[in-house]
């Protein structure tokens, strides 16, 4: 079978927040001047790690959506204001119908639940303020999305945990490619939720520090929130281009990678394949990069296998923390600045570098021209995605 | 560009109408706790929550009925809310002393979890996704699995599940678990095929009002009578809502 390149398709506008900051211009900033959002909270109360929570409170939702009010929607909020605009000329140009959502998440409004379920064990009832649909179910975010933008075409929400904001891509692509729609809101939000905190430090992968992706001495990840979105178009005027996805399973274990890196490997493999690319065409690398010495041992491992040792690799996790469904989001943002600006940014934390892992890493940024750049998303379940981004000119 | 997929198989699971045949007549057994799930490995059998254990059931239903083998097959998995058990025990023992959570549980509660253990157990590397829409699931993951099928032919598994209603978090709801799954072709040779369906349409029908107690994938039972009626039906999916979407299905043949 003759496999042809998916096409390329633009991407016009996006947002962001992380624990850097409340949009993208200060998050960017808070990046490339290798500031950290990672500090302790008291979210983490009993457990002694490093999250990275929203910088500032988040606005309460527009009266007509009150009823949708919880964190994980506040964030979706914030996110799509500054697309306000090139949401609206979409929709006037392509029609309503024609514009998809599909957002990622692992959480959803997980956050809301535990306060409902704590107020529910104390008083017996739920609070007057949650209602399940709107509360907790993942639908609600596309529902306070659908109201935000307009968009009224197809919309739903890829929950594979780690690798959920990668695969938004592939699902955008599929739609656009099948002519359903075009253009798409896609992205991925995650809040900070006791159960992912005091799950993952049951897990016994949580730094007690923030997290040093590939240092000799990395012993865990760190947890973060926040989320971006992006607007894909079937064509447009844009500096970079979605150009290929790759998605597989490891097979192998529900929280821990195969240790060769097959499935990471295999996800890269398939992503150059479809944006009709080779090893040689990648710039850069934004690796999934948790700070566990399991994955960042098979990551590298995959890394090398397909890309080789000399194409600069970061990973941003000890900036932002761990984002989770929303991980994937905020680094596809990291990926396009480096094509839009021209500049690496450093991978935090990763001196002294473990030497048996074989990786070019970023410890400054640094200038330097990317035309292609993938970014690797790996999760629970063995659920492997890589994207990568192409510069259009 | 017609988005459609051919259907091969069929796999559906109640507690008390545990497969297609006993589905089909309509006549209730004893209501099972759980389905057998045969296609999991004894040891992840035993630890599987109730969601897995139904998807891993009506993907084996399915794919011995479309003869081929799971383990080849792309999968679309689609629950609107997931592993609801596990997340509520969870939640419980976040507000015992210390909130110590389980490993195990916390594990197992993310939302591709079934996608997951089903991969490994069937060392299954190809792509599977695990998506949810409230009460459009269904239609968003057929119009998930007719996209894939459009960009690369082949065979593809769609399977939906849905546990019941939560008494603590869901208390105006109240519903049985259920799971469907289909085995989907880019194309298929005369005889082989039960239906063809379309990828969902949206429609605007006047909400009704009850539906938003249903289990959200009840859909997923009309769309495995309607394949196997051996008529053309349109199947409404997403009445809970303010539009929704229709599924045109040409069934070809009766099942007995």
């Amino acid at each position: 079978m003759v496999v042809t390149a998916s096409p390329a398709y633009p991407i016009t506008a996006y947002a962001a927040c992380s624990a850097l900051g409340m949009t993208a211009e200060s998050v960017l900033a808070a990046l490339y001047a290798g500031r950290t959002g990672l500090e302790a909270s008291d979210f983490a109360a009993g457990i002694g790690t490093a999250l990275g929570a929203l910088p500032d409170a988040l606005e309460p939702l527009p009266a007509r959506l009150r009823a949708f009010d919880t964190r994980v929607a506040r964030m979706a909020a914030l996110l799509c204001e500054p697309l306000q605009q090139p949401l609206t000329a979409a929709v006037r140009r392509y029609g309503a119908a024609r514009v998809g959502i599909v957002v990622a998440s692992s959480t959803a409004g997980l956050e809301a639940s535990e306060r409902a379920h704590a107020a529910h064990a104390k008083a017996g009832q739920l609070p007057e303020w949650y209602r399940f649909d709107r509360s907790h179910a993942f639908h609600a975010l596309c529902d306070v999305l659908r109201a935000l933008s307009g968009a009224r075409g197809p919309g739903y929400v890829v929950s594979t945990a780690c690798s959920s904001a990668n695969k938004v891509f592939g699902s955008a692509q599929r739609l656009l490619s099948a002519g359903v729609v075009d253009a798409v809101l896609v992205g991925g939000i995650d809040t900070l939720c006791q159960i992912t905190v005091r799950g993952f430090h049951g897990l016994g992968i949580l730094s007690a520090v923030p997290c040093r992706p590939f240092a000799r001495e990395r012993d865990g990840t760190s947890i973060g929130e926040g989320g971006a979105l992006f607007l894909i178009e079937r064509a447009a005027d844009a500096a970079v281009a979605l150009r290929g996805v790759g998605e597989c399973c490891d097979a192998h274990h529900m929280t821990q990678p195969a240790p060769d890196g097959s499935g990471a490997s295999a996800a890269m493999r398939a992503a150059l394949q479809d944006a009709g690319l080779s090893a040689s065409d990648i710039d850069h690398v934004n690796a999934h990069g948790t700070g566990t010495p399991l994955n960042d041992a098979a990551e590298a491992r995959a890394i090398e296998s397909v890309l080789g040792c000399d194409v600069p690799v970061v990973s941003t996790k000890a900036a932002t923390g761990h984002m989770l469904g929303a991980a994937a989001a905020i680094e596809a943002v990291f990926a396009i600045a480096c094509i839009e600006r021209g500049q690496l940014p450093p991978s935090l934390g990763c001196d002294p570098r473990d030497p048996a892992l074989r990786l070019n890493l970023v410890t400054q940024a640094r200038a330097q021209r990317c035309r292609n750049v993938i970014s690797n998303a790996l999760a629970f379940g063995g659920s492997n995605a890589s994207v990568i981004f192409g510069a259009c000119a | 560009m017609t988005l459609a997929a051919y259907v091969l198989g069929v796999g559906v699971w109640t507690p008390e109408l545990p497969d297609v045949s006993t589905w089909l007549a309509g006549t209730p057994r004893p209501a099972l706790a759980r389905p057998a799930a045969q296609l999991l490995p004894p040891r992840m059998r035993g630890r599987a929550s109730l969601l897995t254990a139904m998807f891993a059931e009506v993907v084996e239903q399915a794919t011995r009925a479309a003869g081929v083998e799971a383990q080849r097959l792309p999968g679309v998995f689609g629950s609107a809310y997931g592993e609801m058990g596990t997340t509520l025990t969870l939640l419980s023992q976040l507000q015992a002393a210390g909130a110590q959570l389980s490993p195990a549980k916390f594990q197992a509660s993310v939302h591709n979890t079934a996608a997951g253990q089903l991969s490994i157990a069937l060392s299954n590397p190809h792509f599977s996704t695990s998506l949810a829409a409230g009460h459009d699931t269904l239609a968003m993951c057929l119009l998930e699995g007719c996209a894939f099928l459009a960009q690369q032919p082949g065979q593809l598994l769609l399977a939906v599940a849905e546990e019941g209603a939560s008494a603590v978090l869901q208390p105006e709801a109240a519903y049985a678990p259920l799971a469907a799954a289909f085995v989907l072709a880019s194309d298929a040779p005369p005889g082989a095929a039960l239906a063809r369906v379309h990828a969902p349409e949206v429609c605007e029908h006047e909400p009704r009002r009850e539906r938003a107690r249903d289990n959200p994938l009840l859909p997923a039972l009309s769309l495995a009578r309607a394949v196997l009626s051996g008529e053309r039906v349109d199947v409404p999916v997403n009445e809970a809502g303010a539009f929704g979407h229709t599924i045109h299905v040409q069934s070809y043949r009766r099942s007995p």
